[in-house]
């Protein structure tokens, strides 16, 4: 099978056969749910609507904790602590996104489905996102408090790896125009990726010997240092960036899957 | 008045999280719909 799906995570090569069974653009199909509640609009049913507000809900309660619940952390400067419940659910959440992918790789070289090479792709992406996300937010708070929008602090230097190495994926993902020669050597890398990963947001920055950087949440004790509102409200934000993430990812997954779908069906036009 | 117009953040922080979350509501409805048509 050599079907090729040129999305936008990849080119175009020969003209499959259009929508052919087990081709990528049709195998793991991530069918439509809901039955046409609000009839002519979204297709969502209740419970679809449901989750999404709370998800919207939460969030926002999360926002004004942040701003109105949580006290300002000491030895921070001004209301430069606040920037904390949305800098560390943002670090927090791609190291998900991360993990999340070297999973799904590792479910397509267990399966070879690609539904699983386009989710961590998907993840890949989002991850990517939300990394550059706490960049900016560390490197905002860092302004404040270092006086300086970057230091190379070893957590800073970690995430910098970081992104560096995802970013590689991405371009390893446009380099390689045979899908599953592309989706087999990505998911490789993103399996490597579940040590680096981690190594590089937990062990590295552990190993350094000096850092600017304010003491972590848990502490290597394992005991958590925090003053209770602001250990809620920070729960609070990573929970709810965690399910949006997944929300997100969902929608990325299906257009990536649309994408690829289309690609088939006008590359088998236009051989025929 | 809140301190430092911190109230002001958070409303921009909410107006902004809300507008992306319609954002994405609608591209949830017209993926759906996507993928009916197929």
């Amino acid at each position: 099978m050599s079907q090729d799906s040129p999305s936008a995570h990849g080119r175009a090569g020969a003209p499959p056969a259009p929508g052919g069974a087990g081709g990528w653009g049709d195998r793991g199909e991530i069918k439509p749910r809901g039955g046409g509640w609000a009839a002519g609009g979204s297709g969502l049913g209740p419970r679809g609507w449901a989750w999404r507000w709370a998800l919207w809900l939460w969030i926002a309660l999360a926002i004004l904790g942040a701003f109105f619940y949580a006290p300002l952390a000491q030895d921070f400067i001004g209301q430069s602590s606040r920037i904390l419940f949305f800098h560390v659910p943002m670090a927090w959440t791609s190291l998900v996104a991360f993990v999340a992918a070297g999973a799904w790789s590792v479910l397509y070289l267990w399966k070879r489905r690609p539904d699983d090479d386009r989710a961590a792709a998907a993840a890949v992406e989002l991850g990517l996102v939300l990394a550059l996300l706490a960049t900016t937010t560390g490197a905002m708070w860092a302004k404040v408090m270092w006086h300086a929008w970057w230091n190379w602090d070893p957590r800073q230097t970690s995430i910098v790896i970081a992104l560096v190495f995802y970013g590689a994926y991405l371009v390893l993902r446009g380099g390689i125009e045979d899908p599953e020669a592309r989706a087999r050597l990505c998911a490789v890398y993103a399996v490597i990726g579940l040590v680096v990963a981690p190594y590089l947001y937990f062990v590295m920055p552990w190993m350094a010997k000096f850092t600017l950087h304010p003491k972590p949440v848990v502490n290597p004790a394992g005991k958590v240092e925090m003053n209770a509102r602001m250990l809620q409200v920070l729960l609070m934000s990573s929970l709810g960036f965690t399910v949006f993430f997944f929300w997100v990812h969902g929608l990325r997954r299906r257009l990536l899957r649309l994408a690829d779908r289309r690609a088939v069906t006008a590359a088998g036009s236009a051989a025929s | 008045m809140i301190e430092g117009g911190i109230g002001w953040v958070a409303a921009v922080n909410l107006v902004i999280w809300t507008g992306l979350f319609l954002y994405l509501l609608r591209l949830d409805a017209r993926v759906r719909n996507l993928e009916k048509e197929e």
